[in-house]
């Protein structure tokens, strides 16, 4: 059969079972704490399969994979182990988060820290943030829906309305269902296409022995030929400097483990023991997926050495899959790749909207809002965020996965400190983590703005959240024994 | 220890540094849930 029409039986198939389970949530959704939180009722099923659905993003299949392709297995030491580890800090946070009724992390510090501007503060943080994030997942879906349907990657962004925004109208009910079909995909999706490619190059030994005599330019506009021998290196022969490598924990790790969408997850989940649960047993499953995310991009390196019809890293995994080993399963692997971006899209979306619409319009403007009213403006911040993320990807960044440990800093250097400072130290203040938040968003803006974050490049030596997390702390720590000095009696306000 | 012994193709360094680093990390959230577990069960005792 024809390979379009063959991809079209898939893509019109996908579309119609996630519309069709998607309009399930919106039905259950009455008031606003369904919306954000599913009404804190999640099974621990649905809980794990939302977690690691929202987790496995279009920087996981396509940047991560496309990197290891490019630079070889540092790439696993600069992205996934600094993952793994920010889980550790949630299953920390779960212990006492979830003691909080709150439908927001944004909440949460208002609570805490007796502070409106707070709340306001960091709604502002999550909308910015969020939106420059989704970026990543409108460019991994243009690039796998332009792979799947033949069109021009910027027609192809245009499709993410159909999936996205309307599976995120229906709340998280909504994007807990569908996220249980894209993580079936992804995990299967990304197993069958690492065994495909390790039966091509002939099992793991000849894969390793026939990557390390490769020392070509991945594709033509990367910065770098390969060293000999670099794709089995720890640190690539020099590609990535170790500093680098081990200072990305402080982007991609606590920026994780600051992010609100888990600890939203956290929130939803319907016992604290599952939330718990939730994280370690998610992290198994994912380092399973990972083992094959790593056998695909070291994999497809040694089928095609060099990829002449690609600008960036991010293409490598649908261009392979269409172009270099196509079969009749393409379609669906393609598919896959499609759901991880569409699946942490829809539950980003919901986070600017909650930041938007509960922490910054209800603090600022209308405090006395209608359930329907207010789900409705959440529906239409949704739409309007998702249109700014999908403008903004137009002119996409050079690599997801270097972007994204940029973006996710953001959170480290400003969340980190006010939330977990906030649950384990009695002596935190409103005026710690006030200046906190400020030392820390300004250092890592500089450093973003100075270096071009959207074209950041691999040579620089430290990561950037690296230095603003150092200040974030200090300031917190410093000022929250200098305004305890001051006024004694404010040290347990709101704990 | 000798670092140019090859397992899999890959070098014993690339096993210790990236999988040694990738285990630990999976690990780390389970065995901390545990002994926090451990740690609140003794408290309660």
């Amino acid at each position: 059969m024809n390979k379009t029409i063959v991809y079209l039986i898939y893509f019109t198939l996908y579309t119609f079972v996630l519309l069709w389970i998607g309009k399930g949530g919106f039905k259950r959704t009455n008031n606003i704490k369904d919306f954000y939180v599913a009404g804190n009722s999640l099974k621990f099923a649905s809980s794990i399969f939302t977690f690691m659905a929202t987790w496995f993003s279009a920087a996981s299949m396509q940047g991560l994979s496309g990197s290891i392709y490019a630079y070889g297995y540092v790439a696993v030491l600069y992205a996934v182990v600094p993952w793994f580890l920010g889980a550790v800090f949630l299953v920390l946070l779960a212990r006492k988060f979830k003691d909080y009724d709150v439908l927001t992390v944004p909440e949460y510090f208002k609570v805490r820290y007796n502070s409106k501007f707070l709340q306001i503060l960091g709604g502002i943080i999550i909308v910015i943030t969020y939106i420059l994030y989704i970026i990543i997942q409108i460019r991994g879906f243009g690039i796998v829906m332009s792979e799947l349907l033949d069109i021009n990657y910027h027609l192809a962004i245009f499709l993410v309305y159909l999936f996205v925004v309307y599976t995120t109208f229906g709340g998280l009910f909504s994007v807990a269902k569908t996220d249980g079909l894209n993580f079936i995909l992804i995990f299967v999706g990304t197993l069958f296409a690492a065994l495909i490619i390790l039966k091509d190059v002939n099992g793991l030994l000849n894969m390793h022995k026939e990557a390390a005599l490769i020392s070509t330019r991945p594709f033509p506009d990367f910065s770098h030929a390969t060293p000999k021998g670099g794709l089995i290196d720890p640190f690539s022969k020099g590609l990535f400097s170790p500093l680098m490598v081990f200072t990305s924990f402080f982007g991609w790790g606590l920026g994780l483990a600051a992010n609100p969408q888990y600890a939203i997850r956290i929130t939803s989940a319907r016992s604290k023991n599952d939330a718990i649960k939730m994280i370690y047993y998610s992290v198994f499953i994912l380092s399973l997926i990972y083992i094959g995310i790593m056998i695909i991009g070291i994999g497809s390196r040694v089928l095609s050495p060099s990829i002449s019809g690609i600008s960036s890293v991010d293409e490598v995994f649908p261009y392979i899959i269409n172009n270099i080993m196509y079969s009749p399963f393409s379609g669906f692997i393609l598919i896959s790749i499609a759901a991880a971006a569409i699946s942490t899209a829809n539950s980003q979306l919901l986070i600017v909207a909650s930041g938007f619409c509960y922490d910054i319009y209800l603090n600022l403007f209308n405090k006395n809002m209608d359930n329907e009213r207010l789900l409705n403006l959440n529906r239409l911040f949704i739409f309007g965020a998702g249109s700014i993320s999908l403008l903004l990807a137009i002119k996409p960044p050079v690599s997801l996965l270097l972007y994204g440990g940029h973006i996710w800093g953001v959170f480290a250097a400003t969340f980190l400190f006010p939330l977990y400072g906030g649950l384990f130290w009695k002596k935190a203040t409103k005026q710690g983590a006030i200046a906190s938040v400020f030392g820390g968003l300004i250092t890592i803006c500089l450093i973003l703005i100075k270096y071009d974050f959207k074209n950041i490049s691999d040579s620089i030596v430290i990561h950037p959240a690296f230095p603003s997390v150092i200040i974030s702390g200090i300031l917190f720590v410093v000022i929250s024994k200098v305004s305890n000095v001051k006024k004694g009696d404010d040290i347990e306000t709101g704990y | 220890m000798n670092l140019n012994i090859y397992f899999l193709g890959l070098p014993l360094i690339t096993w210790l540094i990236v999988g040694g680093f990738f285990i630990f990390s999976v690990l780390a959230p389970a065995v901390t849930a545990k002994v926090m577990k451990f740690k609140e069960g003794a408290k309660d005792e």
